[in-house]
């Protein structure tokens, strides 16, 4: 229950953040005008998946680019976890560095690794490979993705094989969702907000 | 009656209302949220989030226009809707249809109750 506008407004903005940022704050201007007088105040998650279902123009990615997209990010998720863990093997043994030092660098290099893709994808919605080349994932509803969601839709990079039969299911369900996809309720989408490469 | 079916209703009339109050008088959307409650009295119940999708889509369809009204002193601007000519000649559409299935309605329902 929101009881400040400037609050709820907030949130609602979070919500509609894959609309275009003119169109988006229009909504919001309107909205801030008009339940400035309301008694109580919509719950942000009804009103937003409303307002998207109307408002948001979603255009599914193809293989190909989702593909290149992962490619980025392996990339990088691996460079990034090595540059973690490999001080930790260059240093000369036995006067290596203790375990108060190998540990936390371990944990970062595996962490960054697996943490990769949902912490991109709950936190603003796109990993750096995705915001390459204009990709984004967003719930069915348009909404932005969740932690859950994001978490869900990993599980099949967990198994090579499941990975792989997951992937295949881009090519036969209608809105271009892998098998994961589907069972978290997402899309990966061209960024609605513009400025981004055609497919 | 079943909840699904009274929000099908709704739906499927709330353009011709929106058109309708909107041909009166231009309005702000809370306060067409306000007057379809009032004018209802309470039948409608209609949440914001109802609202706006459709005047969103009277709107890119060319039916009803917008304009954004300034507010003295330190007012948030308030976007206003009122109706175009071609929302107009919708609504009359609307209407027409609208009390041609009311009439439908009423004699089957007036048929069964005489069985």
């Amino acid at each position: 229950m929101y009881r400040n506008l400037d609050i709820w407004l907030k949130q609602m903005a979070k919500e509609l953040r894959w609309l275009p940022a003119d169109r988006r704050d229009e909504i919001l201007t309107e909205l801030r005008g008009d339940l400035a007088e309301a008694a109580a105040l919509p719950t942000p998650a009804h009103l937003a998946a409303e307002i998207l279902s109307t408002e948001l123009k979603i255009s599914q990615a193809g293989f190909g680019r989702r593909a290149l997209a992962f490619g980025i990010d392996f990339v990088l998720s691996v460079a990034v976890s090595v540059a973690f863990i490999l001080p930790i093997a260059l240093v000369p043994r036995p006067e290596g560095p203790g375990l108060l030092v190998i540990i936390p660098l371990a944990l970062t290099g595996i962490a960054t690794a697996v943490l990769w893709f949902p912490f991109f994808e709950a936190i603003i919605g796109q990993t750096p490979g995705k915001m390459l080349l204009g990709l984004a994932v967003v719930g069915e509803d348009g909404r932005p993705c969740t932690w859950g969601q994001a978490w869900i839709r990993r599980i099949p990079y967990l198994a090579n094989a499941l990975f792989l039969i997951d992937a295949v299911f881009v090519f036969f369900l209608p809105l271009r969702q892998r098998a994961f996809d589907r069972v978290a309720k997402t899309l990966v989408i061209i960024d609605p907000r513009g400025g981004v490469i055609n497919e | 009656m079943d909840e699904k079916v009274v929000k099908e209703l709704k739906r499927g009339t709330l353009e011709m209302v929106i058109l309708s109050l909107l041909s009166e008088s231009q309005q702000y959307g809370y306060q067409l949220v306000s007057e379809i409650d009032r004018r209802s009295q309470g039948m409608f119940g209609l949440a914001e989030g109802s609202l706006y999708p459709v005047l969103y889509r009277l709107e890119d369809g060319g039916l009803i226009e917008a304009r954004w009204e300034e507010r003295e002193g330190r007012g948030v601007p308030r976007k206003y809707y009122c109706v175009t000519a071609a929302g107009l000649d919708m609504l009359e559409q609307l209407k027409k249809q609208w009390q041609g299935f009311v009439t439908a309605v009423d004699n089957l329902l007036g048929g069964e109750g005489n069985v």
